[in-house]
């Protein structure tokens, strides 16, 4: 491989959302290079998940319907025009992706099979998700894109204010290697923090964490807490789609506490389910049991998630039959979150020449204070990877490339300056440690001022032990130096801006201060200014509509 | 929770565990696939999936304590005072 590689975009990340850009860039001509620092398409949460891909669909939903529904969860933080943008766009890309032979499940006459789920208004179409990636990457490679597999990236390159690449080590060798390009799409995924949910373990903050070192803005990030639901003593991929379809959990008394009253029932997705948990835990109803007992679509259940299936056989685990403890999952700013980078309608971020898409990109735009929606992130991967590979390729066509060189030699002592360094800590210990705290109940789901700044002690402290105590013995383990660096960054923003939200507004629940407020309803974005995270109120904005999802 | 070893002698050696792999958990050795961070594994399975002649064996239990999820609210726990 060699060490200076050149481009015209460089897409960071090939999940959904990167493939899609990458995918999109190149169909627009532009010279396209797709990293992973695993294997592009099939590593990331987008391969593992059960495919349910929100999608509002014209002569069958009402948009008026869809866009208010979505307002009135979103509590005053999300956006009209954006929702509208989002709705129609997605499912122009939706069909358009199904006419190009993407593996859809259609019924017998050729339509979308829909499937409902938590949250205002939810009916998503289903995908194989790993076959649609392995048909995503393809159509990459055929287009010419160079897929770099194995690529850890570390830093967006700049000159002065401008991104002119990505710098990054590979994997197996630890080689560094810069991607010069006119245009860069951060698309890494969320950061799940190792939690205890499966098939995210990739997703570690890093697109956040070099979006925020170049001067990008993020945003919602208090919204970054979301907790999906885990089996507490085995691991499968794919659970949280069971409560949709038939599933349901009960207390230790046998009681199905979330279906209690009506009202209740019609609210409980994400975040208000775990808080549901953790209040008969609290109540001395604990454990909590799933009881898929009446679980439909077990067939279908069986071509969406494949390794769910495999997972079981090989366990000699029933789990439809059995009734299997459960526990909130923590999954953080990935998946069905509203926290990221900012970016407007054209998947630009506050940086020119920088996007972002998927869970890398903020999502608070269509969802505000509403955190777990069913099928909102891979819409969302969807759509925004589509819009960023299209921003990116525009941008590059426009702008001129960079003449300078980099210095190779500056750059491979500063990115590998953790290998060898004589470790009393290792990153994964930190990285566990920090995973456990921001897991915790009482720290992410029933917050409180003085329990946030605690939690914000001890992530100075890791970061100056990772810093200062720790070190990397391989390229492998430098990986993951990197990763509990990022993670700890975005914990930090994270706290600093649920400690800023002195109200409770969908799932972001305050036990100091129990009840919305007026003065509240605004986004808050975190900056940083000579690597000092900076908290701040910003009014949001009406955007205008400017379509996305065409062919 | 982990992938617990690979059986060399159904091993073809056409190493897809290793290129799928979204953990770097195996990796390409000099006779065949090896396992390299066990301690990495999601138990995702692709390794299982892949694997043309079903060498591959991975377990879906957990090993790793799952700390403190409930916080202070779980009964089990020692009430934590802010
Ligand atoms: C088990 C499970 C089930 C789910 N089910 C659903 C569902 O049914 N519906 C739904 O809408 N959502 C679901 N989700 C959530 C959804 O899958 C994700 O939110 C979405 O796929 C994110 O897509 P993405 O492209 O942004 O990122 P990802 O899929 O996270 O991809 C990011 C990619 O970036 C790579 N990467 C990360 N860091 C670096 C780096 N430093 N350098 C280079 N590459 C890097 C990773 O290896 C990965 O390939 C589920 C998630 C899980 C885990
Ligand atoms: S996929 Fe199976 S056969 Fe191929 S190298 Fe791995 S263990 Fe061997
Ligand atoms: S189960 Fe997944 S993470 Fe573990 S070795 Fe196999 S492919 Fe890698």
């Amino acid at each position: 491989m060699n060490n200076v590689i050149k481009a015209d975009v460089a897409v960071v990340g090939g999940g959904l959302a990167g493939i899609n850009a990458a995918r999109r860039a190149a169909e627009l001509g532009a010279r396209v290079v797709l990293l992973d620092k695993a294997r592009a398409g099939t590593s990331g949460p987008s391969a593992f998940s059960s495919g349910d891909i929100l999608c509002w669909v014209p002569g069958q939903d009402s948009l008026g319907d869809w866009v208010q529904a979505y307002l009135d969860a979103g509590e005053g933080l999300n956006s009209r025009a954006w929702l509208t943008m989002f709705f129609e766009g997605h499912y122009r890309l939706v069909e358009n992706l199904a006419g190009r032979g993407f593996p859809f499940i259609l019924d017998g006459n050729g339509n979308f099979v829909r499937r409902s789920g938590q949250g205002p208004t939810v009916k998503c179409v289903l995908a194989p998700m790993q076959e649609f990636q392995e048909k995503n990457r393809q159509a990459c490679a055929s287009l010419g894109v160079t897929i770099l597999d194995r690529f850890c990236a570390v830093e967006v390159l700049m000159q002065g204010p401008r991104p002119v690449g990505v710098a990054g080590f590979n994997l197996y060798d630890g080689r560094v290697s810069a991607v010069l390009a006119r245009s860069v799409v951060i698309s890494t995924g969320g950061c799940s923090y190792r939690g205890p949910f499966f098939g995210q373990d990739t997703a570690a903050g890093e697109g956040l964490a070099m979006a925020l070192a170049s001067g990008a803005r993020l945003a919602y990030m208090e919204y970054g807490n979301h907790y999906d639901v885990g089996l507490a003593s085995f691991d499968t991929c794919g659970h949280s789609r069971f409560a949709a379809h038939g599933g349901r959990y009960v207390n230790s008394l046998g009681g199905a506490f979330h279906e209690r009253d009506e009202t209740r029932s019609r609210h409980v997705y994400g975040n208000a389910l775990a808080k549901a948990m953790v209040e008969e835990v609290r109540a001395g109803k604990g454990p909590i049991y799933a009881d898929l007992s009446g679980f439909r679509d077990r067939r279908l259940a069986a071509r969406l998630m494949p390794n769910l299936m495999l997972a079981l056989d090989c366990g000699g685990i029933d789990l439809f039959g059995d009734h299997h403890e459960v526990v909130p999952a923590f999954t953080g700013t990935s998946g069905a979150s509203s926290a990221g980078i900012w970016i407007d309608p054209g998947g630009r971020t506050s940086v020119a020449g920088l996007f972002a898409a998927g869970d890398s990109a903020c999502k608070g735009m269509v969802t505000g204070a509403c955190v777990g929606i069913s099928g909102i992130s891979l819409a969302w991967a969807n759509f925004t990877g589509h819009l960023a590979g299209q921003g990116a390729a525009g941008y590059a066509s426009a702008s001129d490339g960079w003449d300078g060189g980099v210095d190779l030699r500056e750059l491979e002592g500063r990115l590998l300056s953790p290998l060898g360094r004589r470790a009393v800590k290792g990153p994964r210990d930190i990285l566990r440690a920090l995973s456990n705290e921001m897991a915790r109940a009482d720290v992410s789901l029933i917050r409180s001022g003085s329990r946030l700044a605690g939690t914000l002690g001890k992530v100075s402290t890791w970061r100056w032990e990772l810093e200062n105590l720790s070190g990397a013995e391989d390229p492998h383990e430098l990986m993951i130096w990197y990763e509990a660096k990022s993670s700890l960054s975005v914990a930090e923003a994270t706290l600093l801006a649920a400690m800023e939200r002195r109200e409770s507004r969908g799932g972001h629940y305050r036990e100091d201060y129990q009840d919305k407020n007026p003065e509240f309803d605004l986004v808050i974005a975190v900056e940083e200014i000579n690597g000092v995270k900076c908290v701040k109120f910003v009014d949001e904005q009406e955007v205008p509509s400017v379509g996305g999802g065409e062919d | 929770m982990a992938v617990e070893r690979i059986d060399h002698d159904e091993c073809t050696g056409c190493l897809l565990c290793a290129e799928v792999c979204p953990m770097d958990v195996i990796r390409p050795g000099e006779n065949g696939p090896r396992i390299s961070y066990r301690e990495d594994c999601q138990s995702c399975y692709m390794c299982v999936q892949k694997c043309p002649a079903g060498a591959v064996e991975v377990s879906p239990w957990r090993v790793y304590p799952l700390g403190r999820i409930y916080g202070r609210f779980d009964p089990k726990e020692r009430w934590i005072p802010d």
